[in-house]
């Protein structure tokens, strides 16, 4: 517990850790105060969220030195750049001068000027020039841009703005499992898009992770593909967890993918959270990821990008797909929107999760949360809970 | 249309075509002459649109007006007594032929 916790917080860590401790079969939501409180959430930004790994985008966004563009984690404007060295770095987004922002959106530069007074730095984020300036110590020891902590894994690029975290990848090896096949470093950006939605970060979280929704809340869009009675909860460890939503065999073929996919990967989409924020959906032929960026307790920006694998999608089919996810992406918002006004309520309930196939997902993101509370010894085990559904 | 030639930061030679009227410094950066940036737009403010031109050409290339000899005083690589911003010099028919030599550090 940190010291500066109130009586609120510390009977909300409290009662997070009781939730997080169940078992799976009498797993429980989160009372709604998690997902409302003010407080509470400025106590995960605190104790974790600014601590961990965040997806924000996908290398296959930049492919060529110079490709860039600019997200933000919590307070910090980040440009995301790939050098001459193909390497891609995460650099503040702040001219060095005045703090102006330097550049916008996404493009290609050979090098980035300032607009306010035309400081100019290269595609590595060194200075190099700086008008008028040469007696008053601007150089680019002292004046390039600081650059924060960066790992490219599967084509998806994560920051962190600790710089003494642990790094990322040695965490992914049961992921890496589970996804391997589907060669996700080799797809391509096809779609970015961006919005505001109204609701607490982890209510997507679950909503996404969950497969009880699916036939209810998406009748006409996924049930078809993804129905509710298909879903089979998969792997997870401390880093993620997974269900796969299998395909009826009714369903038509979405494309063969990498050549080394099973049938049984190319007839399912594989759902996994990399906690605490990143969400995504793999299938053969097509990666959605979501970036969830927390705003405020109530508020949430999501950037996702949509890659395809190799060219067997014609443009007419990847613009089919991409209004499917923008109706999706709709039909969920709507629901998280209206329930956010409601958690607050004395009633908010901490219902019974549904079984594992369906909800499981959500059980297993609790007691995350639950190992993230200060004070809570990490997991020795490095593979706790890699077991798959049959 | 006049012709310009630039010996680039590592000695390759580029040539382009430059319609009459349109800055040496936006040129270069649409030829992608390397050593040229042209970080404030053609404001005089950077001093990123260095050239020397070839001894033969300096006097019809001129000398710089006093904002711009205020600027080149700032300018990273080595001055010369016939350096100018290639913002502050237009193409023209007289210009024909030109050699540019674009100096390192900058």
């Amino acid at each position: 517990m940190t010291s500066n916790a109130t009586p609120q917080i510390s009977a909300m860590t409290n009662t997070l850790r009781e939730v997080a401790a169940l078992p799976e079969h009498g797993a429980q939501c989160l009372p709604g105060q998690f997902y409302t409180n003010p407080d509470y959430f400025k106590f995960e930004v605190e104790t974790f969220l600014s601590k961990e790994w965040h997806c924000i985008g996908r290398a296959d966004e930049i492919p060529k030195p110079g490709d860039y563009f600019v997200t933000r984690l919590f307070d910090e404007p980040l440009l995301v750049v790939r050098g001459d060295d193909d390497a891609v770095r995460v650099l503040s987004n702040l001219c060095r001068h005045r703090g102006m922002p330097l550049a916008e959106q996404s493009g290609s530069t050979r090098r980035f000027v300032c607009s306010y007074h035309a400081w100019s730095y290269g595609r590595d984020g060194e200075l190099i020039n700086a008008p008028r300036m040469k007696d008053k110590g601007v150089t680019k020891e002292t004046c390039s841009l600081p650059s924060f902590r960066s790992e490219v894994w599967n084509g998806f690029i994560y920051a962190n703005l600790d710089s003494e975290a642990q790094p990322l990848s040695p965490k992914l090896g049961q992921l890496e499992n589970l996804l391997g096949n589907y060669h996700s470093d080799e797809m391509r950006i096809v779609r970015t898009f961006e919005e505001v939605w109204h609701t607490n970060w982890k209510c997507l979280v679950e909503n996404f992770m969950e497969a009880y929704h699916l036939s209810v809340v998406h009748p006409e869009t996924l049930h078809p593909y993804t129905p509710t009675g298909l879903s089979r909860k998969s792997m997870s460890d401390d880093a993620f967890t997974s269900y796969c939503a299998n395909y009826p065999d009714s369903a038509a073929s979405r494309g063969l993918g990498a050549p080394g996919l099973t049938e049984e990967e190319r007839r399912r989409s594989t759902l996994f959270c990399l906690f605490p924020t990143q969400i995504a959906s793999q299938a053969a032929t097509l990666l959605v990821s979501l970036s969830i960026q927390p705003l405020a307790v109530d508020r949430i920006n999501v950037r996702w990008t949509m890659s395809t694998y190799g060219d067997e999608l014609t443009q007419d089919e990847l613009e089919t797909r991409i209004a499917l996810w923008h109706e999706v992406n709709r039909e969920d918002r709507e629901k998280l929107e209206k329930m956010q006004r409601a958690l607050s309520s004395r009633h908010a309930p901490s219902g019974p999760l549904a079984p594992r196939d369906y909800e499981g997902t959500i059980w297993d993101f609790y007691r995350y949360l639950g190992r993230q509370l200060p004070g809570t010894e990490p997991s020795k085990e490095r593979q706790p809970l890699a077991l798959v559904a049959g | 249309m006049p012709q310009i030639t630039w010996r680039d930061v590592d000695g390759a030679i580029i040539e382009a075509e430059v319609p009459h009227g349109k800055t040496l410094m936006e040129a270069a950066v649409n030829a992608g002459v390397k050593g040229i940036y042209g970080d404030c737009g053609g404001a005089l403010a950077c001093a990123t649109c260095h050239v020397i031109p070839d001894d033969d050409w300096a006097d019809r290339v001129g000398k710089p007006g006093a904002m711009e000899e205020e600027m080149l005083d700032m300018v990273d690589g080595i001055r010369a007594p016939t350096s100018r911003l290639s913002c502050q010099i237009r193409s023209s028919e007289e210009l024909d032929g030109l050699i540019l030599n674009v100096p390192g550090g900058g």
